[in-house]
């Protein structure tokens, strides 16, 4: 089973990168046509297009150091800093409001999850 | 069979269910007023909260906010000319104008009493349809469910948006991930790569969470600052009058009987059903001029189809184990976590919770209607909480719920790489819905596979004997053949063959 699967999906790996390869060449066509392109196909404009790759790129570095360090230190210490520190990251709010959130945001985890649901939570140093 | 209808019945009515379902309503009506927070993701992010519940009282609040967030999507769509879900989308065309007119108040209470229709439609449906397949199914073997999920998997594929062969690479790589870990039939792990956290196999709760919500994160953030979202102030009354319900109401069933059978279908959910509705009720009118104006039907149209969707799109996730809507792919991640397998034993061994689920979905439709009047007005403050603040929360959510499945931490990691790889998928434009069908399907491909090839003493051709799985491959053949270059010859082949009417 295995290995048929591997052999489909590669197969149709292969088909994608012919698809793509078409469809540039279609699409150069339509535009010497003066035709408009449609808007809804795949591979309009690049991979990054329209993104903040900068603000984006900090944002998802931060999620991976959050959940990297989470084992060590723990949820609800790793959450206020992960909070603090993106909101800054994208300017999201007011200072005080900013605080409020991140130390807010942790005490309503806990009383739902932990206190009323008797979750299991990643406790790190507070343990 | 009629005593479990019964039982479920009188299960629904237990205290703690009512508040279930309550409390699941006011949730998703919250949620699906946020622009950008799909329902999907919504129930990705609160499975946690079910964790304790008994099973049927997790399933029935995870149901009902499936349902009220389809409605709250209109709010945001409404008011803000930005669908709250994707289902939504097609109400901004008359929902948007009639609040520009300063009648939010009227666009609303429409919605609410076409999505309050639309639901109970479906879920009248849902309780006949499901049971009279889940008999049929009773009788599949081994071989033909193995059609069965060949079927899902290829027609998800072929639905799905973009390109058939995108749909099926995605669907082939669910299936791949879903081969990992311990072999069912002869104990052997696989792709394990020696990590004792995988021989269980990739959990696939922890990649929903991952799939649905880290790549809206961060389509949340990449694009800078927008202007200050502008929203119209709800000031009239809500509730329709007599003579507007009565000339609604012809077009508000038909929308609703659309969207129950587009939810049948694999791979088509809410987002397909608006439009559809939309422009059906744009075809029945008198008056199709007055679409795009701010014209009720407009509104009631979409809304009451994308109801309708959660009944029918639960009939093949009950009786076959096939989801109708990456919504209800997440409602059977949360049955897994209570120990419960999806497919033919919800109709047998756990019809109690089955059928607890199928009233909780009529009920939800009256905790909505409820709900909706009461807290519309308050949940048009939620709409203007602004993206950047949503982001970082939603991230905090999914580690919760990735973390509280095994708890583990390694599964919290592999939730991220899901995301990201989901996110990746969606910039290339390839649908992540078919790759969560196949982690799904793929144990149950794997076992009816190794089970039917015992039976038919290793000969591949036992799939074509049974009459059954037979015609159901056919149809995925055909499913596929569709949507290739070939399916185009055909057409034309027989549009040659037929004349022009026929094709």
């Amino acid at each position: 089973m295995p290995q048929i699967l591997a052999i489909f999906v590669s197969i149709l790996a292969g088909l994608m990168v012919v698809d793509v390869f078409l469809f540039k060449r279609r699409n150069q066509n339509a535009e010497a046509g003066n035709t408009v392109a449609d808007a809804q196909s795949p591979y309009i404009g690049g991979f990054f297009d329209g993104v903040n790759v900068l603000r984006a790129g900090a944002f998802m570095v931060m999620v991976v150091l959050y959940i990297f360090l989470l084992d060590t230190m723990g949820y609800f210490i790793m959450t206020p800093l992960f909070l603090i520190g993106t909101l800054t990251l994208l300017r999201a709010c007011r200072p005080l409001t900013l605080v409020a959130i991140s130390v807010v945001a942790p005490v309503f985890v806990y009383l739902i999850f932990v206190t009323f649901l008797d979750l299991p939570m990643p406790m790190g140093l507070m343990q | 069979m009629n005593e479990y209808i019964l039982i479920g019945l009188n299960n629904v009515l237990s205290i703690q269910n009512i508040l279930a379902i309550f409390g699941g309503t006011v949730l998703g009506l919250f949620v699906g007023a946020m622009p950008g927070l799909s329902a999907t993701m919504a129930i990705a992010l609160l499975l946690p909260l079910t964790f304790s519940m008994e099973p049927a009282t997790g399933i029935s609040m995870l149901a009902s906010l499936y349902l009220a967030a389809m409605y709250g999507g209109s709010i945001a769509a409404i008011l803000l000319r930005t669908p709250g879900t994707p289902a939504a989308a097609a109400t901004i065309m008359d929902g948007y104008p009639l609040a520009a007119q300063g009648k939010a108040g009227k666009a609303l209470g429409v919605s609410l009493i076409a999505s309050f229709i639309g639901g109970t439609i479906s879920a009248i449906g849902l309780m006949t349809i499901a049971p009279t397949l889940g008999m049929i199914v009773l009788q599949f073997g081994p071989v033909e469910m193995f059609s069965v999920a060949v079927l899902g998997i290829t027609i998800i594929a072929s639905l799905s948006q973009g390109s058939t062969i995108r749909g099926l690479f995605s669907g082939g790589l669910g299936l791949l991930l879903a081969m990992v870990g311990m072999d069912v039939t002869t104990g052997t792990p696989r792709f394990t790569y020696g990590m004792l956290n995988l021989f269980e196999g990739v959990p696939f709760t922890v990649a929903l969470i991952g799939l649905f919500s880290i790549p809206q994160v961060i389509r949340l953030i990449q694009a800078d600052e927008q202007a200050k979202k502008m929203v119209s102030k709800v000031t009239d009354r809500m509730l329709p009058t007599l003579a507007e319900f009565k000339h609604l109401l012809p077009n508000i069933l038909r929308s609703g009987v659309i969207g129950t059978l587009t939810g049948l279908i694999p791979g088509a959910g809410g987002d397909t059903a608006c439009w559809f509705a939309y422009n059906e009720a744009k075809r029945f009118s008198k008056h199709k001029e007055k679409f795009g104006t701010g014209y009720i039907d407009g509104i009631a149209a979409p809304e009451a189809a994308n109801n309708a969707v959660v009944g029918g799109a639960l009939v093949p996730t009950i009786a076959l184990g096939i989801p109708g809507s990456s919504s209800t792919a997440v409602l059977m991640g949360a049955l897994m976590v209570h120990g419960i397998l999806p497919g033919p034993t919800l109709m047998t061994e756990y019809a109690d919770v089955t059928y607890t689920l199928i009233w909780a979905v009529l009920f939800a439709n009256f905790a909505l209607l409820f709900v909706g009047l009461a807290f519309t007005r308050v949940s048009v403050y939620v709409t203007q909480i602004p993206n950047q603040v949503i982001a970082p929360i939603i991230v905090v959510l999914c580690v919760i719920g990735s973390f509280a499945i095994n708890n583990s931490v390694f599964d919290v990691g592999l939730m991220l790489i899901f995301g990201i790889v989901g996110y990746i998928f969606d910039r290339l434009r390839i649908p992540t819905a078919p790759m969560v069908l196949g982690l799904i399907l793929g144990p149950l491909l794997d076992g009816s596979l190794h089970q039917s090839l015992l039976i038919g003493n290793g000969n591949y051709l036992i799939f074509l004997q049974s009459p059954i799985s037979a015609c159901l491959l056919a149809v995925a053949l055909i499913s596929i053949i569709q949507s290739t270059p070939a399916g185009f010859w055909l057409r034309q082949l027989v549009r040659a063959v037929f004349g022009r009417k026929a094709a």
